[in-house]
């Protein structure tokens, strides 16, 4: 099955590691790698990405469908800012090398530059949102949240989330195909209202699905005496390991890397124009 | 019933089907029709402001984090602060505006107002900040934020019209009122 979103078990050290660990450490890889436009920081947080990817052991073919669907509208973003805001390459860096074109919609080196950032940028932050959502236990998750402060039922009204998206993602293919083998079209052959009513077919149902399992899952859970008490215990809670602190030092040290950067590049940009 | 556990319940629900809908797209032309604004106002419409507030805040929170969830299933905190960050930070106003149709004004009207008023002001707010952000003139981002979104704007909305009515009609039929 191709699902978007899917944890799996698996016997790696990434999955083994808690939630709580693995969640700072894409915060704090996300965060620098959005932050910064050092191109060698973002093509080692790249390496890194998927140093990563291959260490927790997912196949391609889980995420294969994400993937693509990624790529392309990575590519769309990147011609969008080529074609909306031309010279903001030029902006950033100060100087002007013509490749090609005359006028407003110049290509620039600058612009090009620009833009393999961006292209880096995708590049390590696909891979880190795959692991944390393929090598996590949704249930391990939450009570990782709690332990950090979140109120516990907000937490596992979290990790009914994470196990609810599967379910979701199945009800959409299947309602889909039930639909279009009733004769609704909803591929690029019909035009715009025939696909509008497809969709309408397919989202109506979607929710009504999903609305169904509401009261049984409530009712469900009260009857295991859910939110009884102010505190919970957690079957799948973990504690802290060596290699969630290890983990937590590795993020630990990425920000100081990029922090030092930051200030040796006199800002975020790393600058070969000058 | 309106208990504690229903509404963690349904948050986790609407907040599945954000996540799971909220990325996908309908290719009409050059420019997708999303459905994560579709899927936003009809979470907004069929349930009461907290629940869907609660739903799409941690909607978006995933998208913050990194998580290829929002439309495009695009990731990352970059996203709130770039370009087109003023159209997603304004989906939190969909939770107050067409809330207000599913407590205080439960007619059709309402819920065609209240969609026409919050998908107004999200294109509003997302083409301001758009302008600001990207350095461009009011007609440009006029041209890139509203005009080309206008058409399916409109779909979207009868859509989710549709849909909520009949989600509605089910609620009254049930004790899930939420």
């Amino acid at each position: 099955m191709n699902n978007l979103f899917g944890y799996k078990q698996r016997d790696t050290w990434i999955n083994h590691t808690t939630g709580t660990a693995k969640l700072i450490g894409f915060l704090a890889l996300s965060t620098m790698g959005m932050i910064s436009y050092d191109t060698r920081f973002l093509f080692g947080l790249v390496v890194l990405a998927i140093v990563l990817m291959r260490l927790s052991q997912i196949k391609y073919r889980e995420y294969a469908l994400m993937a693509k669907l990624v790529i392309i509208f990575a590519m769309i973003n990147l011609v969008m800012v080529a074609v909306l805001a031309p010279q903001y390459g030029v902006q950033l860096y100060g100087t002007r090398h013509v490749l090609f074109g005359t006028g407003y919609w110049t290509i620039t080196q600058e612009q090009l530059f620009y833009e393999f950032n961006l292209l880096l940028k995708y590049l390590f932050s696909l891979p880190l949102a795959i692991i944390l959502l393929f090598t996590t236990n949704p249930s391990e998750f939450a009570a990782g949240l709690n332990k950090i402060g979140v109120p516990y039922k907000i937490a596992y009204s979290f990790a009914i989330t994470l196990r609810y998206i599967p379910d979701v993602q199945s009800d959409y293919r299947t309602i889909s195909l039930a639909q279009q083998a009733r004769g609704y079209e909803i591929s690029k052959k019909a035009p715009l209202l025939a696909r509008s009513k497809g969709a309408v077919q397919i989202i109506l149902p979607l929710v009504f699905a999903s609305l169904n399992r509401i009261e049984t899952i409530s009712q469900a859970m009260e009857l295991r005496r859910f939110g009884r008490e102010k505190k919970r215990s957690w079957y799948q809670e973990q504690s802290f390991a060596t290699r969630d602190i290890v983990m937590i030092f590795g993020a630990v040290a990425v920000i100081i890397i990029g922090a030092i950067l930051f200030a040796q590049n006199d800002g975020r940009l790393y600058n070969p124009f000058k | 019933m309106n208990s504690n556990t229903q509404r963690i319940a349904i948050t986790a629900v609407l907040t599945a089907l954000l996540l799971a809908v909220g990325p996908l797209a309908i290719n009409v032309g050059p420019i997708p029709m999303t459905l994560q604004t579709l899927i936003i106002a009809l979470v907004a419409s069929v349930s009461s402001m907290r629940v869907s507030l609660t739903a799409i805040v941690l909607y978006l929170v995933l998208g913050a984090l990194g998580l290829p969830v929002l439309a495009g299933f695009k990731g990352g905190i970059v996203l709130f602060f770039g370009p087109t960050g003023g159209y997603l930070w304004s989906f939190l106003l969909f939770s107050p505006i067409i809330g207000l149709s599913f407590k205080k004004w439960r007619t059709v009207t309402g819920l065609i107002v209240t969609n026409c008023v919050a998908t107004i002001l999200n294109l509003t707010l997302g083409t301001i900040w758009l302008s600001i952000s990207a350095h461009m003139s009011a007609q440009a981002a006029i041209a890139a934020g509203v005009t080309p979104f206008m058409v399916s704007s409109v779909l979207k909305i009868v859509i989710v019209v549709v849909v909520a009515l009949a989600i509605r009609q089910l609620q009254s039929r049930t004790l899930v009122a939420f």
